[in-house]
């Protein structure tokens, strides 16, 4: 059945009906005329009139029999109409709702279960807000039947958004329509549903897609710009490149990865005096006619280099035959460039022959100064020491004891000396060992007996532990135990005691100097052993010197791999140390 | 006792140091000739009189220590007189050792060291 039909099917009956009761009106009222015509003879009349008046009575009994048989018909078609609406409303794709007025839900479709997950029983005759424990209490859901509907009686695309805590967050399309239904008018509310949560979803997608194409349009439009800059850049960063091999003072080549020399600088042909001509695109060993083609250089350019990309400070020296001997020291670099990532070698060369010269000049320079400072003070001590014997030979005490002063300072002018000297040597790193095996103990004794000559008020007591070869430069080992104890005399003047013990094991052996001094503060302790650096500050005066003692110790000490530290506590005293490693060939004697 | 007639040869470039040397040495009982110049050595004595024991200086203009010392102990007449060498440098071991002297002394010296050393190799001959 169609929907068209409903309304010629509703026509026809209305035309029936009315067809019907006319028919039967007419008839009553010519039966009453008829009655009212006869007058005289009331029985034949009255009979006359009782006979009409039953088949007037037929006649009407047909007709309600007619109606009621078209009422039937009209109700059958009611019931097949509203059967329709439901099916209608259970077919629909989209969830459909009817609502009482009262927002009570009468009927739901298929659909709408599906949709949002409720079932039958839990919805019908139940409040819309109430479904789904209250999930449906949707303010804006709300508005729109409470307030809009009310007024408008028709919506269409009403958008509602919620979370449902069921099934998620929910874009829903809404059309509601309120229509009066029977006889007293009672209003109904139809809901339609369209979930366009993926619609929605498909559309925020789209135009999320909208928008990145958008953004990436923008992004290749910055990234042309970028690129332009970039290259701007590149140019300038090149010239700039360019600029710095031209300006910087030292020789600096750039070669391919064949050697052969794409650029050089200003500083590179006048160091080496070559012509731009005879330089460029030539092979570096081909240089100055063959005059660069140094064995070391080969070495450095073609085996140590492609193994360490990054080579400093390498020494070739070597005679050209135009400018003469010359030391050179190299920084090498190889990098890639460009996108084949060709190779390119930064070579700098660095001319140190006068530097190398002043070095050799400045070394002399000590070795002579040490000569010249220490030959009068040599003569002035074997003087005093003459003078020293002649009085003791008049047994002129006095006179000894003065010229043994004289002596005693002697001796701190040559340490002093000596002092500055190994300084000056460990600055220029050629402070000289001469290494041997010797016997640790015998070193100890030896260095006690002569410094416990140097004080009366201290005892030097040893505590030494069966003795061991050391591998090392006996000499310079000497000065830092010298040292050490010289210091705990100098630092500890009301004690009466320094002990100097030796603590042997399977790696090393320590070497300890304790004084009962004055010790020194945690500051103190942490900076004696820098160059210059004197303990106490304030109390400089009271223990004089340079502050290169344990600096030139702590150096030796290093030299030998060894480790050197101090414990102190102030006003208890301090313990100086060394360790030094033991090699295999030490061996406890 | 030293024997006065033990005779040292010292040579020292350096005025002061062959003087107080020989100061020193005179005063201990010996004969001293000093030189500055250590070639003289090599040319100007003569075979009677050859002295019981050298003290090199090591660093001398002309002739330095080491070439006096390889000369003397190269030649038959002097091979056995004992040579100490003397200097400043810190290198003075491995130098004297080197140039085949019999012992050395750092500069500078203490007085008894010096004379102790000087009459341990006098006395062994």
């Amino acid at each position: 059945m169609s929907n068209n039909s409903t309304k010629p099917t509703s026509t026809r009956l209305n035309k029936h009906l009315s067809e019907r009761t006319g028919k039967g009106i007419k008839l009553l009222v010519s039966q009453k005329d008829a009655i009212a015509q006869s007058g005289g003879s009331i029985s034949n009349t009255r009979l006359e009139k009782i006979i009409k008046l039953k088949e007037a009575v037929t006649l009407t009994q047909e007709y309600t029999n007619e109606i009621i048989s078209e009422l039937n018909i009209i109700n059958e078609e009611v019931t097949i109409t509203r059967d329709y609406a439901d099916a209608i409303i259970r077919t629909v794709r989209g969830p459909l709702l009817v609502l009482n007025k009262d927002l009570r839900i009468i009927s739901a479709n298929e659909a709408f279960y599906n949709a949002f997950k409720v079932a039958p029983n839990d919805t019908e005759n139940r409040l819309l807000y109430d479904l789904g424990n209250r999930q449906w209490n949707i303010p804006k859901l709300r508005i729109l039947l409470e307030e809009i509907l009310p007024e408008k009686n028709t919506i269409e695309d009403f958008v509602v958004e919620h979370d449902f805590k069921d099934i998620g967050q929910k874009t829903m399309l809404l059309n509601a329509r309120t229509l009066q239904q029977g006889p007293d008018k009672t209003s109904l509310i139809l809901l339609a549903i369209e979930d366009i949560t993926e619609n929605k979803k498909a559309e925020t997608a789209l135009r999320e897609s909208e928008e990145l194409y958008r953004t990436a349009n923008e992004k290749m439009t910055t990234l042309s710009e970028e690129l332009q800059t970039i290259n701007e850049e590149v140019t300038i960063t090149r010239d700039y490149a360019d600029a710095i091999i031209r300006t910087v003072r030292g020789p600096l080549l750039v070669l391919n990865k064949d050697l052969r020399i794409i650029s050089a600088n200003e500083a590179f042909y006048n160091a080496f005096k070559v012509a731009p001509n005879d330089t460029e695109n030539r092979l570096l060993y081909d240089l100055g006619n063959r005059q660069w083609n140094i064995p070391k250089l080969r070495i450095l350019l073609e085996e140590i280099l492609p193994e360490k990309n990054t080579i400093e400070d390498f020494v070739v020296e070597h005679d050209f035959k135009d400018i003469g001997q010359k030391t050179m020291l190299l920084n090498a670099r190889t990098l890639q460039q460009g996108p084949d990532k060709t190779s390119l070698i930064l070579l700098a060369i660095e001319d140190i022959t006068e530097r190398k010269q002043l070095e050799q000049q400045k070394d002399e320079f000590i070795s002579i100064a040490s000569h010249e400072l220490k030959t009068p003070i040599t003569s002035v001590k074997a003087y005093t020491q003459i003078l020293g014997r002649r009085f003791q030979k008049a047994e002129d005490m006095k006179s000894v004891e003065l010229v043994e002063k004289m002596n005693a300072q002697l001796d701190k002018l040559i340490d002093l000396i000596g002092d500055l000297l190994d300084v000056t040597k460990i600055e220029a790193g050629r402070l000289q060992f001469h290494e041997s095996y010797f016997d640790l103990n015998d070193l100890v004794e030896e260095t006690i007996e002569e410094l416990q000559r140097t004080t009366e008020k201290h005892q030097i007591l040893q505590e030494l532990q069966p003795s061991i070869t050391v591998y090392g430069d006996q000499g310079r080992l000497g000065q830092v135990l010298t040292n050490f104890i010289t210091n705990a005399i100098k630092y500890s003047p009301q004690a009466d005691k320094i002990v100097v013990k030796t603590i042997v094991d399977k790696t090393k052996v320590t070497l300890c100097v304790q004084d009962f001094g004055v010790g020194l503060s945690e500051d103190d302790q942490a900076r004696v052993f820098e160059r210059f650096y004197r303990a106490g500050g304030l109390d400089q005066n009271t223990y004089p010197g340079l502050g290169l003692g344990l600096y030139i110790s702590s150096e030796i000490i290093k030299r030998h791999e060894g480790r050197v530290w101090v414990d102190s506590k102030k006003a208890k005293g301090s313990t100086f140390s060394f360790s030094l490693p033991l090699t295999k060939q030490s061996k406890t004697l | 006792m030293p024997n006065t007639t033990k005779k040292i040869v010292v040579v020292d470039d350096n005025p002061a140091i062959l003087d107080a040397l020989k100061i020193m040495l005179e005063e201990d009982g010996y004969l001293v000739e000093t030189t500055q110049d250590g070639s003289t050595i090599t040319t100007q004595h003569s075979v009677g009189s050859l002295p019981d024991l050298y003290l090199l200086d090591v660093w001398m203009a002309g002739m330095d220590g080491p070439e006096v010392c390889k000369y003397l102990k190269g030649s038959a007449a002097t091979k056995h007189i004992p040579i100490i060498m003397v200097s400043a440098t810190k290198d003075i071991e491995r130098i004297s050792r080197e140039a085949g002297a019999d012992d050395f002394i750092a500069k500078p010296f203490q007085m008894d060291e010096i004379l102790a050393l000087v009459a341990k190799y006098v006395n062994k001959r």
